[in-house]
């Protein structure tokens, strides 16, 4: 803990670590969004003709959609033609095969990040898939995964060596029409990530990527998309950082998540995008459509997501709990400081008979920040002797902080057992005076209870995450306590 | 545009010429804010869970003095009514009836006054209350369909024994429409309890729209207890809009059990230091019911506090809603709120949807909420039958050990003993309920 008081100290007044600029040539689509962008970033992508056609078809619905305006967030308008649909590095053409070939410039933002790849590769085993801006650029240990048979690589790399699987999954679990921003994303998405584990596999290692956001006025629209096969496991950690701007950024990135008979999805988030300074000027909207579908029998999908970032998180990683005995976890820990805005929760759809789900959420707003929860238990006609636990907590820090709760509870079944509890209160007098009583600090007493507060979620994240986690909750506190 | 909404407000007389009248004044605010509304969809969030398709469908005559509709049942008397220690007031079809009713409304301490003329007294500020909500679709028709009226004021530090019961009957074989409006005044220190019974013959295809507004004035209290057990056919749709001054009390239950559809809005706003609410409820849904509360309890200001517990019990097919909301404001500091939702599914088609919504704007608060869905324990009723317990009586007493925790708190020993026979029915068992 003392370790922790020291990081804090350290960063008294500190601006936001990762906000530096890297100044490579991009190759931009010119701001606006029509079908001749659309058919722009098709083709600079090389893409086959059905994708096109997919992404078309996209567009047309999202024209016909309305921005959703039920959040509990507040933002200037956003004008979808000032934005820049596409941004990839130069290095386009020729990819590098290599970390030499790798652009010098782009290593050294890594570094400044903390992500020295070489050190990742030969200390933690994780296999990095880093997108920057839009294009993936680089992907190691692709050979000893193709050994057991996992695929992980770039979406457009997915589209183009493994057309049969993207064609399968995609838009299954997250259709294009499914809400405002995933049809936005259905139609100009970029890049991102693809992962097929197949049958019977245990990914011998974590899967990592990290995505960072670079280029002015550039959205990001990441596809991701995760298929485990029947008996297989995953464990998929998803990091991000981004650049100091003074314009909002929008993310809508989708994710989706595929889990056959007796699989297993982990997949892990810590969310630390710019979230614009004390005044709420600059930082990230994101607009996040998440789902996974337990497809089989005895299937997983656990979410564990650490928010610490971002002007506006507006986010929903959802169960679909189709299979029977399924089960869907959620833990999540959601910090809000400044003028930062959360509305995150999830969504668990009881399908299957005898499934599983339980939702932990720990939301923790400090400054004059607003952070609700807002999640979604369905127990649909057909799943007999479904379960539920859903606890949601709210710690205040500063009385011009707000925390809300809104969960809806839908059951159809006489034989599910739900249970839901929240509450809201502040750090309690008690607590601090019996940590001050002996001899602890305001400082490192308040870290010290946040961090036991949301001990309950830190300990479903993969061990590097943790740590990097509990960090970022003392970074992100700085300055709002005492 | 054409609607089932609008259909009623054609039915209207013209806007009168007197434009000098508060309340034609108010009248026309309303006319001007639904004339080109319908009612309101399932795209409203907070008719999400609620279809008023029946509504949509249906034409209503709106309830006039001469009960142009007709009536099920014409006689009553004075008698059917009379219970010890109340003082009752009978409205049939949306209109007051001075014969059945107690004829010592005007007593030390109360003033009760039915005003059957549909312009209200100047003196008690009505036109500020009744302007509450006149957005509300709801709301706004009350006041331009409004039948009788009522005003209960409880004069200062006067505490009234005797429990003032309102009844409402409805009585009509067409599709009817009533507008009701009470309004309670509690002046400081003062104490009443108050019924509200909703009930109606058996053919009654009523839709009765009610709003309730309490003024709890410093240091009263007010217990207000709502029973709705209209018949199978009717649709009610109810408001109860509270306010509770400086350290004054408001302790409310809602029994909804009849109605084809029933929703009830209770809007609690706790405006004063120490001000106090409890919030119970209790609904019972069975064949196609469909019954919907929602709640909001409002801390404005610091060191208020609030209770509330909602229980629901749904067989068949029917549906239960239940929307509690908590809205602690900015600088409202020192506030405790506690809430719960619990429901018991007892068959494969009933449903259930509950969102109990927490908003807060304060720091140094304590308020927790919880909800449960389920079903009768097994083993308890395993207990219950090995002890030779029939199947139906130990089904019964589990249910009303379920509800139990909402009647007993109920100070009134005469309804809390209805509510416990419907519930066990007049046999041993709730005799022997009541010895223990």
């Amino acid at each position: 803990m003392s370790t922790n008081a020291k990081e804090i100290d350290q960063l008294v007044n500190q601006t936001y670590e990762a906000g530096f600029y890297t100044d490579i040539e991009q190759e931009f689509a010119p701001p606006g969004l029509n079908e001749g962008t659309i058919r722009f970033i098709s083709k600079k992508k090389a893409e086959p003709e059905w994708l096109l056609e997919w992404r078309l078809k996209a567009y047309k619905q999202f024209q016909e959609m309305i921005e959703p305006k039920w959040a509990h967030v507040e933002y200037p308008p956003i004008d979808f033609q000032e934005i820049s649909y596409y941004a990839a590095p130069k290095s386009d053409e020729d990819r590098p095969k290599s970390l030499d070939e790798v652009d010098p410039k782009l290593l050294e933002t890594y570094e400044k990040l903390g992500i020295p790849l070489e050190e990742q590769k030969v200390l933690a085993g994780v296999a990095v898939d880093i997108v920057f801006d839009s294009v993936s650029v680089h992907t190691t240990f692709r050979e000893k995964l193709a050994e057991v048979g996992v695929i992980f690589c770039s979406f457009s790399e997915a589209v183009k060596d493994h057309p049969e699987l993207v064609r399968k999954y995609l838009g299954t679990v997250v259709p294009a029409r499914d809400n405002f921003y995933s049809a936005l994303n259905s139609a100009v998405f970029s890049d991102g990530s693809f992962v097929y584990i197949p049958k019977n596999t245990r990914c011998p290692m974590e899967l990592s990527t990290y995505f960072r956001m670079n280029a002015m006025n550039t959205g990001q629209f990441e596809r991701t998309l995760i298929v485990a096969d029947e008996g297989s496991y995953v464990s998929y950690l998803e990091g991000c950082t981004a650049p100091m701007r003074d314009e909002n950024q929008l993310h809508a990135a989708v994710v989706e998540l595929v889990v056959l008979k007796d699989a297993e999805i982990k997949y892990s988030t810590v969310q630390n995008w710019y979230p614009g300074d004390e005044e709420g000027k600059g930082g990230i909207y994101n607009f996040v459509t998440k789902r996974g579908d337990c497809r089989g029998d005895r299937s997983k999908i656990s979410w564990t997501q650490v928010e610490t970032g971002s002007a506006i998180t507006w986010k929903y990683p959802s169960c679909i709990l189709r299979g029977e005995n399924s089960i869907g976890e959620f833990y999540s820990v959601a910090l809000t400081n400044n003028l930062q805005q959360a509305d995150t929760g999830t969504k668990m759809i009881h399908l299957g008979k005898g499934s599983n789900s339980t939702i932990i959420s720990k939301g923790i707003s400090a400054g004059r920040s607003q952070n609700a929860y807002r999640g979604l238990v369905r127990i649909g006609g057909s799943a007999e002797n479904a379960r539920n636990y859903t606890q949601c907590d709210s710690l205040l820090l500063g009385d011009k902080s707000a925390a809300h709760t809104f969960p809806y509870i839908e059951c159809k079944n006489p034989s599910a057992q739900i249970e839901h509890e929240a509450s809201t209160s502040k750090i309690s007098d008690d607590q601090l005076f019996y940590l001050r009583s002996r001899g602890i600090s305001q400082e490192d007493a308040i870290n010290m209870i946040v961090n036991g507060f949301c001990k309950e979620v830190f300990k479903e994240l993969p061990m590097e995450f943790a740590v990097e986690a509990q960090k970022l909750l003392g970074i992100s506190l700085e300055g709002s306590i005492g | 545009m054409s609607n089932s909404l609008q259909a009623i407000l054609q039915k209207l007389p013209g806007p009168k010429a007197d434009t000098d009248d508060w309340l034609e004044r108010l009248r026309a605010d309303a006319l001007k804010t639904i004339s080109s509304r319908d009612y309101p969809s399932t795209k409203e969030e907070s008719w999400k869970y609620t279809s008023l398709h029946a509504l949509k469908k249906s034409d209503y005559l709106i309830a006039d003095e001469h009960n142009s509709g007709g009536l099920l049942k014409k006689i009553y008397s004075r008698n059917d009514f009379l219970e010890a220690d109340k003082l009752h007031l009978v409205f049939i079809n949306g209109f007051f009836q001075p014969d059945l009713s107690s004829d010592e409304l005007l007593q030390n301490g109360i003033n009760i006054r039915p005003t059957t003329t549909k312009k209200a007294d100047e003196k008690y500020n009505l036109e500020t209350i009744l302007k509450t909500d006149l957005t509300e679709t709801f709301s706004a028709l009350n006041i331009l369909t409004l039948c009788d009226s009522l005003l209960i004021e409880v004069e200062k530090n006067r505490i009234i024994d005797k429990v003032i019961k309102l009844i409402f009957i409805g009585e009509s074989p067409e599709p009817l429409l009533k507008s009701l409006r009470i309004i309670v005044k509690m002046n400081e220190n003062s104490e009443a309890r108050i019924v509200e019974e909703y009930r109606s013959h058996d053919k009654d295809m009523g839709f009765t729209n009610v709003v309730t507004n309490l003024r709890l004035g410093q240091n009263s209290t007010l217990y207000h207890h709502r029973l709705q057990i209209e018949s199978m056919n009717t649709t009610h749709i109810g408001k109860i809009d509270a306010q509770v001054d400086t350290g004054a009390s408001l302790y409310s239950d809602s029994i909804a059990m009849g109605g084809k559809l029933s929703r009830v809005d209770i809007d609690v706003s706790l405006s004063g230091r120490s001000a106090y609410c409890r919030l119970n409820g209790l609904f019972t849904g069975i064949n196609d019911q469909h019954i919907d509360h929602h709640t909001t309890i409002r801390h404005l200001v610091g060191d208020t506090h609030s209770d509330e517990l909602y229980r629901g019990i749904l067989d068949d097919n029917s549906r239960g809603v239940f929307n509690g909301k908590v809205v602690v404001s900015a600088d409202a500091q020192k506030i405790s709120a506690r809430q719960a939702s619990n429901n018991l599914l007892l068959s494969k088609l009933a449903e259930i949807d509950t969102k109990p919504e927490l908003e807060i704007y304060a720091d140094d608060v304590t308020c927790a909420h919880g909800a449960t869905v389920g079903q009768l324990d097994e083993t308890a009723l395993f207990y219950l039958r090995s002890r030779g317990i029939s199947y139906k009586d130990a089904r019964a007493l589990l249910i009303y050990a379920f509800a139990e925790k909402v009647i007993e708190p109920i100070p009134l020993p005469a309804l809390r003993q209805s509510l416990e026979n419907k519930f066990l029915g007049h046999n041993q068992m709730s005799e022997f309920i009541q010895q223990g």
